[in-house]
């Protein structure tokens, strides 16, 4: 799966979260998309082996749709939070 | 003498991928990581910033392996003004037959040249590691079939693997001449990648970057015809002289070859002719002459020492096949010429005097009518001062060749 974005959200009411991207024009309804590597979108962690399920929306048309998604947890920002902190704090210091 | 530090960066000047990269490794410093990265995307300042923010985060003690011991200098010469690097940055024979002590982790700059049984040596000495490196720049044919790189791949697969996949150090006009040199290897193969799809992925993110796309860094290479070998280097001498007495802030330069009877032969050419250089010795014994933080710095040295460094100008006289050398496989060659390409900056100049023997013409040869090489003969530099183009026109001439391609 190169170069596709995926966009990563949450619902409203139930606060669940959700990602999709936009499949090739040629993938069936019932084609499986099996994300390769992890990443982080939007605070919503989408793990390696992720399956998105290629689905008919409404409002967006055809996208490949996974809901077996988690929001990133608390201590997981924070620890980043904290990273980023020393990682800014070591290039103030070396100027 | 102008002096500059390559490690004098802000935290604003680097990329998302590389923020992303130094935060996960802060995060969780305690198990391995895989960095993969394209030429020019930053893996050695990412590694050399690295081992620094971690012996101070986490008091551990830290080495960073690299594979020359010109790169060791170069990361040395960088931090020289902040710290002594000394004890932080080996290259790997040195740590293996010197040293050789136990560390909590090794970062390897350049893995995809280490055989299966250095890689395995690294392991055995250390807690973890972080392996950096680019199968597309593999210069030896014993770490290419040994399967060590592959081990290191395989251990990664889906996990904790992270890949710089944009260069910001070529010009467009620059990764144009680069890209004629871009192989498939085992690894693209595996992932099913076109040779198209991976050229695009090295000049697609680069055309899309203003700074890289600027006319101000968009000369256009330069290829010499030359008569014979003497005018040859005629040729070669005065463009030297010329840029290294240009008011440029910054003019470092390499002339390189593959071996170094050829580098022995074309240093007394060049300094019968004025030129002022370092030559890097066979036993590397004066690579303390050598200062990556003058601005002014000329070498002379092999290709394969320059893996892993950068330079404004890369010099590649002689590129006809039979004068290069070339000892190992198609792949290497090209790898060899792609790694020596992508170290320049701003400009390179490659000369020949049978055209159709150089390798370098023959590998653009079916896109020349383009505005990223300029072809001159050795009799126009030497009769007059080197053809330059307008920053404006050549800013002109970049967008007109972009334009269309929609990006």
């Amino acid at each position: 799966m190169r170069n596709v974005k995926i966009i990563a959200g949450k619902t409203k009411t139930s606060n669940k979260p959700w990602a999709y991207f936009k499949p090739p024009a040629e993938a069936k309804i019932d084609t499986k998309f099996n994300l390769k590597k992890g990443l982080v979108v939007n605070n919503i962690n989408i793990p390696n082996n992720t399956i998105f399920t290629v689905i008919e929306s409404k409002n967006l048309g055809i996208i490949a749709f996974a809901s077996n998604v988690t929001h990133v947890s608390k201590d997981d920002l924070s620890l980043k939070q904290n990273s980023e902190k020393i990682l800014k704090k070591y290039f103030e210091e070396i100027q | 003498m102008a002096e500059q530090s390559w490690a004098g960066i802000t935290y604003g000047d680097l990329a998302k991928p590389q923020k992303a990269f130094l935060i996960s490794v802060i995060q969780d410093s305690d198990r391995n990581f895989f960095l993969k990265g394209c030429a020019g995307s930053g893996k050695t300042v990412v590694a050399a910033h690295l081992i620094r923010i971690l012996k101070k985060e986490e008091n551990k003690l830290i080495k960073l392996l690299v594979y020359t011991k010109l790169l060791s200098k170069f990361i040395k010469d960088g931090f020289n003004d902040i710290s002594n690097e000394n004890e932080n940055v080996e290259h790997f024979h040195s740590w293996k037959y010197n040293s050789h002590n136990p560390v909590d982790m090794f970062i390897v700059d350049e893995c995809q040249d280490f055989k299966k049984e250095w890689i395995d040596d690294v392991k055995s000495f250390s807690q973890n590691q972080i392996w950096l490196g680019d199968a597309s720049q593999t210069l030896y044919n014993y770490s290419k079939g040994d399967g060590g790189f592959k081990s290191i791949n395989n251990e990664f697969t889906n996990s904790n693997g992270t890949e710089l996949t944009t260069n910001y150090r070529n010009s467009i006009s620059i990764a144009q001449l680069a890209k004629s040199f871009i192989n498939l290897n085992e690894f693209d193969y595996k992932a099913g990648i076109s040779l198209k799809q991976k050229i695009d992925d090295f000049i697609i993110p680069i055309a899309n970057n203003e700074r890289q796309t600027s006319g101000a860094r968009n000369q256009p290479n330069i290829f010499i015809e030359a008569k014979n070998d003497s005018d040859e280097l005629d040729a070669i001498a005065k463009i030297i002289i010329d840029i290294q007495n240009g008011n440029e802030p910054s003019k470092q330069i390499a002339i390189a070859q593959l071996k170094y009877d050829h580098l022995d032969w074309i240093g007394s050419e060049l300094r019968n002719r004025g030129v002022d250089f370092l030559q890097l010795s066979r036993n590397k014994d004066n690579l303390e002459l050598i200062n990556f933080n003058n601005r002014n710095l000329t070498i002379l040295s092999p290709i394969h020492s320059l893996k892993g460094l950068e330079f404004d100008y890369i010099f590649f006289p002689r590129s006809e096949e039979n004068k290069i050398g070339f000892w190992e496989d198609k792949d290497i060659n090209n790898n060899l010429m792609f790694v020596l390409f992508s170290r320049a900056k701003t400009r390179i100049y490659c000369s020949f005097v049978n055209k159709r023997q150089s390798y370098v013409y023959n590998a653009i040869s079916s896109d020349i009518n383009n505005d990223f090489f300029q072809f001159v003969k050795s009799s126009e530099i030497l009769g007059e001062s080197l053809p330059q183009q307008s920053n404006e026109d050549a800013e002109k001439k970049v967008e007109e060749y972009f334009d269309g391609m929609g990006l």
